[in-house]
């Protein structure tokens, strides 16, 4: 979340567009800062000074210190700017000055940054064996120094890292691309495509799937079988194979075979969604080759038998056991490691082909004085050397004369050494793809608890959002909670408003998922076990049930990326909900001074410190106060009241929710303020106790008849008591709308 | 190749040139055999060189204080936390939208992303670097009132035509409630949509033009005194 937290200012300035739309008048940020101090010309009398020093600074041999994370290096100022591209030798490296102890801060990592300087003082980049490819290429383009000057003696290692880190990021992406609900397809060729590119898509699909197969072997064994010998010819008396003999079967089934071979190459070429691309694409061109034999078949038959041709086309028949290929990973995966040793099987073949040379001239020229050699010439020396050399030694050519033998002899013994040379490169090739695939399978197999473990930790953090947002609010009317306020994670505080912000734009509030949603697959509606609930959302399932499924189609990617940080968010914040200090490390404290009026104010601390004072605000709040003057965006009260607030997990939120809108005017009920009162401190022990869900759905079955929205306080009562709160107060009238502290 | 060139210098020296060309011929012939054996894959030199092209330097220090309001101090504590997010000075709009999800976590946020990440990159780059983030900040937080309300009515210009429609509006309000998302009560209703985008629109103009230039939306925001 750290690095959220740098974007959450820009991100709250930017909800001033929100303010024109807004149906109910936004509230004013946090809190401001106390403009003591801050007069104008201090500061800039300070950055004057700043200014001179960094002029005077300019000196080529002045030593630099630079602090990477509380670890000091020192270095010349000239040893940096040898190389103006990268952010140390720029002028972005001001952009880290600290003024105060006159050092560059930055907050990365010490021990790749001893590297990188090590790179500016002797000109050579290394890359540290221990360190992550990741993490390293992380802090080399944070500090804008390319990957490509590594020096040689690193250079390797850090390619080959790189490339298996590669492979594996492109894998993981293409499966998370396939773990993402798919959008309905639009048309019945885009539903055929995706049935014949992924079997487990229905059951039609599979269906399809395993007839192909079994015709593929049908044709196969058919093929086979068509050459066993199978009886005597009666007419001739020699033995004639099966296929001479039930010739007429062996063609249906043929024909057979064939046709269902081309009504599925035309379907996947109709539904491909590049038909050029399909047609270019190896499994297609198997399938032509596979099925084209047949028919020029048909039509030299009409022509009359040309049996050689005719011979070979029946050749042809047998890759049609490359077909399977698209059932087996296996075989696939067997094809690109081929495809992928190419260069060490070329190797290979090459040295083979130089020696098989060498030997066979030579062996020719010794043995071509003895009589009735089998040697009659060098290539076909060339058998010889070839079955030697792979060791075979059928024995049909054996070399007489004994320089013929000495030259066998060493033939032999080198076929051995160079046929195991590329070998064990193949060999890891191999394996390493192999390994890959059985990722890639034990990755489907928990695909889908993988995505109900997202679902619930994107759940979780926005129910813990939520809950401290409104244990915050509550937090802040409490008169006890005052020393609390020291502790006050500013990061939370900004993101609450921000949210709150939203809210009231759009006349909506936040709820905390309940537990039923976390498992559904889909469906988001939050229902509740207990049969109060129950009669509560009866109405509200069915019909927005189905705009919530259209809704979830539109999940933006990237939620693995995110399971880490919002899972230790949620962690945290269950656990540690008092101690704020505890998520302090996670989120990035250096938020700035945003407002309208010109006086600079005092720095913000670089450390971890949760100082309520140093904490800012963005868009100013009298633009907000004026906005509430109108009665044009303030719609409020009769949309409020036709919902019923529905039933959720946290059953007493319903009466914080109306507690909390400062914006209501109807009237409230005075007696259930202490009835609300009582529940919020009872809600506090719920919340420190960590988990909601037990307990509140225990509460609500207590509570039968809660599910209106019911407004407890008065409202002057609220508002004074606010007033001691905020410091944004406008007039009285105001105060009822926007009196509002986090 | 060592041997070759030991076999080379102890022979004759008087040839020094064709010794000099022998060598530099070998040497080539060395190295174009490597780099056929080797063959250097071109993947990885694409990768480096769009990673060259996304490093991005912003202007200096001294350049960016005249443009904006800020002061040197909270120029550099912005872009520290710009450049801790984001090394290569590039923020796409892909990123945009996932910081968007992780704020607003039940939300949708990919309209709402795109029509912020086209008001931000005037240029249509592609991505926008530290200057332009620090100039919209800059608007938003230190400017005129009359600025604010500029890059609002940029922000709803959807298509940039320079006039504000009924469209525009609803998809502007559409995107706001998709980052809602689905954790909010009351439940959202397409009717209640429309019926905000009306409201809205109407109170934005009241002579029933259907479309809103500048100067209408600035004079609108003043009078209803959103902002002064």
């Amino acid at each position: 979340m750290a690095s959220v937290a740098a974007w959450l200012p820009f991100a709250r300035a930017a909800a001033i567009g929100w303010v024109p739309l807004a149906k109910n008048p936004l509230p004013p940020p946090p809190f401001r800062i106390p403009t003591s101090g801050g007069s104008p010309s201090s500061p800039s009398t300070s950055t004057t000074s700043a200014s001179a020093t960094t002029v005077g600074e300019r000196r080529c041999d002045e030593k630099l210190i630079i602090n990477i994370s509380g670890r000091r290096f020192e270095c010349w100022r000239s040893t940096v700017e040898k190389y103006p591209d990268s952010l140390l030798g720029s002028n972005e490296k001001e952009f880290f000055y600290d003024e105060d102890t006159h050092e560059y801060f930055f907050d990365r990592d010490p021990d790749v940054f001893r590297v990188i300087l090590n790179f500016y003082r002797t000109g050579k980049l290394h890359y540290p064996k221990h360190e992550c490819i990741a993490a390293y290429d992380e802090e080399l383009a944070f500090f804008g120094i390319l990957p490509d000057i590594i020096g040689d003696c690193c250079y390797e290692d850090y390619r080959d890292r790189k490339r298996e880190n590669t492979e594996r990021l492109i894998d993981d992406r293409l499966h998370e691309d396939e773990d993402k609900t798919q959008p309905k397809p639009q048309s019945i060729r885009e539903t055929m495509w995706r049935a014949f590119e992924n079997p487990q898509v229905s059951t039609m699909a599979s269906v399809f799937y395993y007839v192909t197969g079994f015709f593929i072997a049908v044709s196969v064994i058919a093929n086979v079988l068509d050459t066993v010998a199978c009886g005597p010819d009666p007419e001739t008396g020699y033995p004639r194979s099966c296929g001479e003999r039930f010739s007429r079967q062996f063609f249906c089934l043929d024909t057979a075979c064939v046709m269902i071979f081309t009504v599925e190459y035309f379907l996947r070429l109709y539904a491909a969604p590049d038909r050029l691309k399909f047609v270019r694409s190896v499994m297609s061109v198997i399938d032509v080759v596979a099925i084209m034999p047949y028919y020029i078949g048909l039509f030299m038959n009409q022509k009359g038998e040309v049996s050689g041709a005719f011979v070979t086309l029946r050749v042809f028949r047998v890759f049609r056991i490359f077909k399977f290929s698209r059932h087996s990973q296996g075989l696939r995966v067997l094809g690109y490691t081929l495809k992928s040793c190419a260069s060490e099987l070329g190797f290979l073949l090459f040295s083979l082909t130089m020696a098989i040379i060498i030997f066979a001239t030579v062996m020719y020229y010794a043995e071509k004085s003895v009589v009735h050699t089998k040697f009659t010439s060098i290539p076909a020396a060339f058998w010889y050397t070839i079955v030697t050399m792979t060791t075979l030694g059928y024995g049909d050519m054996v070399p007489k004369t004994w320089a013929g033998k000495l030259v066998g002899g060493v033939c032999s013994l080198s076929g051995v050494l160079v046929i195991a040379l590329p070998v064990p490169v193949i060999v890891s090739n191999f394996s390493r793809i192999y390994h890959q695939s059985q990722r890639a399978d034990k990755m489907k197999a928990q695909r889908k608890a993988r995505q109900i473990r997202i679902r619930l930790a994107r759940n979780a953090t926005s129910n813990a959002f939520v809950a401290a947002k409104r244990r915050r609010e509550q937090h802040s009317d409490d008169p006890n909670s005052s020393a609390e306020k020291n502790f006050v994670n500013p990061f939370e505080l900004q993101h609450h408003h921000l949210l709150r912000c939203l809210e009231l734009t759009t006349d909506r509030e936040f709820i905390e998922m309940g537990p039923d949603a976390l498992m559904s697959s889909g469906a988001g509606t939050s229902l509740i076990p207990g049969s109060n609930a129950m009669a509560g959302l009866g109405r509200f399932a069915s019909p927005t049930s189905h705009f919530l499924l259209n809704r979830r189609k539109w999940w933006c990617c990237g939620p693995r990326r995110r399971r880490k940080n919002s899972y230790k968010l949620s962690a945290d914040r269950a656990n540690n909900i008092n101690n704020a200090n505890n998520s302090g490390d996670e989120f990035d404290e250096e938020l700035v001074d945003l407002r309208v009026p010109s006086s600079l104010t005092p720095r913000t601390s670089l450390t971890l410190s949760h100082n309520v004072t140093a904490i800012n605000v963005i868009p100013p709040p009298p633009e907000q106060q004026q906005l509430l003057q109108t009665s044009t965006t303030s719609i409020t009260i009769p949309s409020l009241l036709q919902h019923d607030v529905v039933l959720h997990s946290n059953v007493l939120s319903p009466l914080l929710s109306a507690y909390n809108r400062f914006d209501l005017n109807y009237p409230f009920d005075k007696g259930s303020r202490n009835q609300l009162n009582r529940k919020a401190n009872s809600l506090t022990t719920v919340y420190e106790h960590g988990s909601t869900n037990e307990t509140t759905v225990d509460e609500l079955l207590l509570k039968p008849d809660v599910g209106r929205v019911r407004s407890p306080s008065s409202i002057t009562d609220y508002a004074s008591h606010r007033l001691t709160n905020t410091s944004l107060i406008v007039d009285a009238q105001e105060t009822v709308k926007l009196t509002k502290k986090k | 190749m060592s041997w070759v060139h030991s076999a080379i210098a102890t022979t004759d020296r008087r040839p020094s040139r064709i010794l000099e060309s022998c060598k530099r011929f070998s040497r080539r012939l060395s190295t174009g055999i490597t780099r056929a054996v080797r063959r250097i894959q071109v993947p990885d030199a694409r990768l480096d060189s769009i990673l060259s092209k996304n490093f991005q330097h912003p202007r200096s220090l001294d350049e960016i204080v005249k443009c904006t309001r800020f002061s040197k101090s909270e120029i550099r504590l912005l872009y520290r936390s710009f450049k801790q997010d984001c090394p290569g000075g590039n923020v796409s709009e892909e990123r945009l939208r996932e910081i968007y999800l992780q704020l607003f976590p039940q939300g949708n946020s990919v309209k709402y992303a795109h029509y912020l990440f086209s008001v931000i990159d005037r240029n249509h780059r592609g991505t926008f670097t530290f200057d332009d983030y620090i100039l919209t900040l800059s608007v938003l937080c230190r400017g005129t009132i009359d600025e604010k309300l500029r890059w609002i009515f940029r922000l709803y210009d959807i298509n940039g035509d320079g006039q504000l429609t009924r469209e525009n509006v609803t998809e502007v309000i559409l995107s706001l409630y998709d980052l809602l998302g689905t954790a909010a009560q009351p439940r959202v209703d397409e009717r209640e949509i429309l019926q905000h985008v009306d409201k809205i629109f109407e109170s934005f103009d009241p002579m029933q033009t259907e479309e809103i230039t500048m100067d209408d939306f600035i004079d609108y925001c003043k009078r209803v005194s959103f902002m002064t």
